[in-house]
Formats: structure tokens, C-alpha cells, sequence
């Protein structure tokens, strides 16, 4: 076990820097998550237009199209937003002109993206279906801009036009060649009926990694990852969750909230909210229940006191006084119910979600929301919220025994420590 | 002296915020400065402090961390992992200070 351990010590950490480092992954996410504060802003709204009681929803209903404006304004956005601030985020790691990069990648997406026949942007196409269309145009813009940079590739004046004529034409042409590769594939596409580019991107990429990225198993290894690398004392959520998984879960939060404005079913269970509403509650482990163990059954002074400090924020799903301070990082007792918890609630999620019995979410909510408070606003169904109770309880079920055994050595220690004073004590008053 | 502490979202950091300005009230600490910040915003505000002190569960990002700390020429060091569950204020600003200290040697 201990082999196992340091073994995988050893080799986690370089992983988690690749990854953190990675400058195309890190754009991907910075560019991703930046359009969560316009989400959550476009929640406000979606609840005010579908509030969960009948008598407000009734009071609102004239004017539900008028809030869905906003709603439209956020959600409907994302993957126009996204195409700027990936190309931003990744322009600024190169240290290129991180503001004309951004421009660019917008100008590129609308190419992309096919209008109407009417003439007018494809407003569907702004939205998450517009996501992963964002994410790979915002990274090629850059990627050439570049490489056009790398290369010296400028166009040569002769002699007596002044040099900064030359630099000029130099700054427009990564987006002439951008910007017309985008025209030539977008006719080529039209001669032979392929569809559009956004068309293409969907059916080759999105849809097998959306379709992997919620299934079941894909949630429980994200979770399991998540767990592991905060064993080893690494922040897995920031890694694995922001750092890998939210453009996928961020784009099945967005397909939900555009699919209850249109009135229809709300189709993803999993999503932003299923991981931040019904797992970290508390933080990462699902351990508010662990620190209400911990405030109301511990006998050791050290647990009591970090039951004292750690209930507070772990309403609020901050843990890393219980992560940290009892500790469960390099803790093989407390590994055990750490990773089990969350892994269970994950189950219990989906199948109450899957058979109906609980509404799937549709608000983003923001991740510091207390438990029981965010079930019911990210589902509009008071179940959310018993949901939530129920996860809870049952990570207090998988955590109780262990923290029995951790109290049990804490109190002994405590003892052992206060023996030791005592004989101390005892020899220089004799 | 100003100390930026930094995590991954400025929200564990900011428990030890008011733990550590207490522990300077106590000792009498003037000009004590104390803001918590997550690792994407360190950038935008680096310069306006004298060291940085990192949470145990980023260090992962010590290499861009490290890049960042010397080109600024700040002193950084990683919060203990015990001092940081226990929100040890009183440990965490000795190590600041003891930080401060080889700093001004260079």
C-alpha cells in the first residue's frame, strides 16, 4: 500500500503540471470559464422567468419573453463569447497582441457559422452549439498568427516605402489568411454538399465527446480522479473539473437553460450543477458531512476543534481545513470514505435524475451556494433539495466509521502526548 | 509589509486572511497588508506586494508560479500543508516574516 502510494506521488505531480502548463488545455479552460459569470447572470433571469413557486410563476408570466431576453443575451451567447476569450487567453500566453487576436477569432466564428437565408446571423450557432466550433477556430487563429510571427513571413516593400508601410500590411495578414482559408473551406463545403463548418466540427467532435463526456462512467472517473489527486494534497477540482471537464459540462449547463426557455425537456443529467450541487457538497469528498461529524461527535481536542472551524465554510463548500487539517491528504484511513462519498452520490444523482423522480438542473448556481439552498434553485424542484439531504446523509453513513478510527488515534496520541508532560512534570518537581 | 496569498480560487486563502491580520493586531504589526487571490488573477497583482505565499494543493503551478515570483523579484514559498488545515495564522506569519527576511539578505 505504501509503495502503491509513493509510487503514484512520484508520478502524479509531473502530470498535474503538464497538464496546469499546458498552454492549448489552459486557453481552452480560461476561455471557458470566463463566460461563466454572463451564465450565472443569465440564471438570475431563468429563475425569475420559471420561479419554482406556481403563485410567483404566475405573477411573471407576462412577462417571461421579455426576461428570456437576457437569458438569450448570456446563455445564447456562450460560444460567440468564447471564441473571443479563448483566442484572447492563449494570444496572451504567447505574448501576441492578445486584443487583435480576440477580434480576429470573432470575425473567424461568424465566418464559420452560416447565416440564414434571410441574411441573418444563426442565432443557434452562438450558443453551445457554436462552443466547440469556438474553441477549435479561437485556437487556430492564434496557432498561425503565430506561426506567420515565427516565420518572419511579411510582405517585402521595396526600397524608399517606409518600413512601418511594411509592418502595417504585416499585422493584416495572419487574418487575410485566416479569414479567407475560412471562405475557401466554407465554399469547398458548399460544392460538395458537406454542410457547413460548424455542421463538421458537431458531427466529428462534439457529439462523440459530448456523448462520452456524460455518460455514467466518464462522471465517475472525473470524480475519482478529482479524489485521488486531493489525496496527494493536489487541488483535483482546479485540475480535473475546471481544468479538463468544464467545457463539456458547461455545454450540457447551456443546453439544459436553452432547452427550458424553448419549453422543452430539459435532456442532460449530468452537467456544471450536478457536479457543484449534488458532489462537492462541502467541497470536494462531499464532506459537510464529515464536518458536521466532526463538530458534533468527535472526542479528541484536535477534531473538536477542527469541527469548530471547518463547519462554517464547508456550508459553503470550502474544505481545505478538513483536507488539510485533520488531514485526509496522505491519509490512508480517511482515503477510503474520501473517495467512496462522492463516487456514491454521483450514483444516487443520476438515478434519481435519470428515473424522473428529480428534476434535472437548469440554473447555474454559483459553486460557494450552501447545500440544500442550491438543489432546489439549480432544479426548480424542492426534491433537489431533499436529494442533497440525502447525499449527505449517506456520506455521513460512508464517512462515520472512519472517522471513529481516525478519533480513536487522535485520542490516544492526545493521551500519550499528555502522559509523556505529566512524567515530565512529575521527575523535576521530585 | 504587503502578502498576497494565492490558491486556487482565493476562497481557502481568504480564510486565513483574517486569521493572519488578527495575529499582526496582536503583535502590534503595523502596515500589514493581507489579500487573497486565485492563481489566474496573481499576474494583475503581484507587484503591488512584497511576497507571495502559495496553498499547499496548487503546487502544481510552481514552475509558472516560480517564473512569475522572480521576474517580479518577490519571494514566494508554499503555505505547510498542517499550518494551512489548521489555519494557523500565527504560523503562517512567522513564515512570512522569515521569508521577508532572506529576502532583504539578497
Amino acid at each position: 500500500m505504501e509503495r502503491v502510494i509513493q509510487f503514484l506521488e512520484r508520478h502524479l505531480l509531473p502530470v498535474a503540471e503538464v497538464i496546469a502548463e499546458q498552454r492549448h488545455l489552459q486557453a481552452l479552460r480560461d476561455g471557458v470559464v470566463s463566460t461563466v459569470p454572463l451564465l450565472l447572470i443569465g440564471s438570475f433571469f431563468l429563475i425569475c422567468a420559471f420561479p419554482p413557486i406556481s403563485f410567483l410563476a404566475m405573477l411573471v408570466d407576462p412577462y417571461v419573453s421579455a426576461l428570456l431576453t437576457v437569458v438569450n443575451a448570456t446563455f445564447g451567447i456562450m460560444g460567440l463569447v468564447a471564441s473571443f476569450s479563448i483566442a484572447y487567453a492563449l494570444a496572451s500566453s504567447y505574448a501576441i497582441d492578445s486584443l487583435s487576436s480576440g477580434l480576429l477569432s470573432v470575425s473567424a466564428f461568424i465566418l464559420a457559422s452560416p447565416f440564414t437565408k434571410e441574411g441573418h446571423i444563426d442565432s443557434g450557432l452562438m450558443g453551445s452549439k457554436g462552443l466547440f466550433v469556438a474553441m477549435i477556430i479561437g485556437l487556430l487563429v492564434v496557432e498561425v498568427q503565430r506561426f506567420m510571427i515565427k516565420k518572419n513571413i511579411i510582405i517585402k516593400m521595396p526600397e524608399g516605402v517606409p518600413l512601418s508601410v511594411g509592418r502595417s500590411f504585416a499585422v493584416l495578414l495572419p487574418g487575410v489568411v485566416i479569414l479567407v482559408s475560412i471562405f475557401i473551406i466554407n465554399v469547398m463545403l458548399a460544392r460538395i454538399g458537406g454542410g457547413s463548418i460548424p455542421e463538421v466540427i458537431n458531427r466529428v467532435v462534439t457529439a462523440p465527446l459530448l456523448h462520452l463526456g456524460g455518460t455514467l462512467p466518464a462522471v465517475l472517473i472525473a470524480v475519482f480522479a478529482i479524489q485521488l489527486l486531493w489525496f496527494f494534497g493536489i487541488h483535483g477540482q482546479a485540475l480535473v473539473g475546471t481544468g479538463i471537464m468544464a467545457p463539456i459540462w458547461l455545454a450540457f449547463t447551456q443546453q439544459n437553460a436553452v432547452a427550458k426557455i424553448a419549453g422543452e425537456a430539459v435532456p442532460n443529467i449530468i452537467c456544471q450543477q450536478f457536479i457543484d450541487a449534488f458532489i462537492l457538497i462541502g467541497g470536494s469528498g462531499t464532506t459537510l458531512a464529515l464536518a458536521v461529524l466532526l463538530f458534533t461527535t468527535v472526542k479528541s481536542n484536535q477534531l473538536k476543534a477542527l469541527g469548530k472551524m471547518s463547519i462554517l465554510p464547508g456550508f459553503f463548500n470550502i474544505n481545505e481545513p478538513i483536507t488539510f487539517g485533520m488531514p485526509i491528504v496522505m491519509n490512508p484511513i480517511m482515503m477510503i470514505p474520501f473517495i467512496m462519498a462522492p463516487l456514491f452520490c454521483v450514483i444516487t444523482t443520476f438515478v434519481f435524475m435519470a428515473s424522473g423522480i428529480v428534476d434535472k438542473p437548469y440554473v447555474l448556481a454559483p459553486w460557494t451556494t450552501p447545500a440544500f439552498v442550491s438543489g432546489f434553485l439549480v432544479t426548480g424542484d424542492w426534491k433537489g433539495a431533499a436529494l442533497q439531504v440525502l447525499n449527505f446523509v449517506i456520506a455521513g453513513i460512508i464517512y462515520y466509521p472512519f472517522l471513529k478510527i481516525w478519533d480513536e488515534n487522535k485520542v490516544k496520541e492526545e493521551q500519550e502526548q499528555m502522559n509523556a508532560q505529566l512524567s515530565r512534570g512529575n521527575k523535576t518537581t521530585f | 509589509m504587503n502578502i498576497l496569498l494565492v490558491c486556487a480560487s482565493g476562497m481557502s486563502t481568504g480564510l486565513l486572511v483574517n486569521k493572519m491580520r488578527m495575529e499582526g493586531e496582536k503583535r502590534n504589526i503595523l502596515n500589514l497588508t493581507i489579500f487573497a487571490c486565485s492563481v489566474d488573477e496573481i499576474e494583475k497583482y503581484i507587484s503591488h506586494y512584497d511576497i507571495v505565499l502559495v496553498a499547499p494543493q496548487i503546487r502544481y503551478k510552481e514552475k509558472y508560479i516560480y517564473a512569475l515570483a522572480s521576474s517580479k523579484d518577490k519571494g514566494y514559498a508554499f503555505i505547510d500543508g498542517g499550518h494551512y488545515g489548521r489555519v494557523d495564522g500565527n504560523k503562517i506569519l512567522d513564515q512570512a516574516f522569515n521569508l521577508m527576511k532572506n529576502e532583504q539578505h539578497f
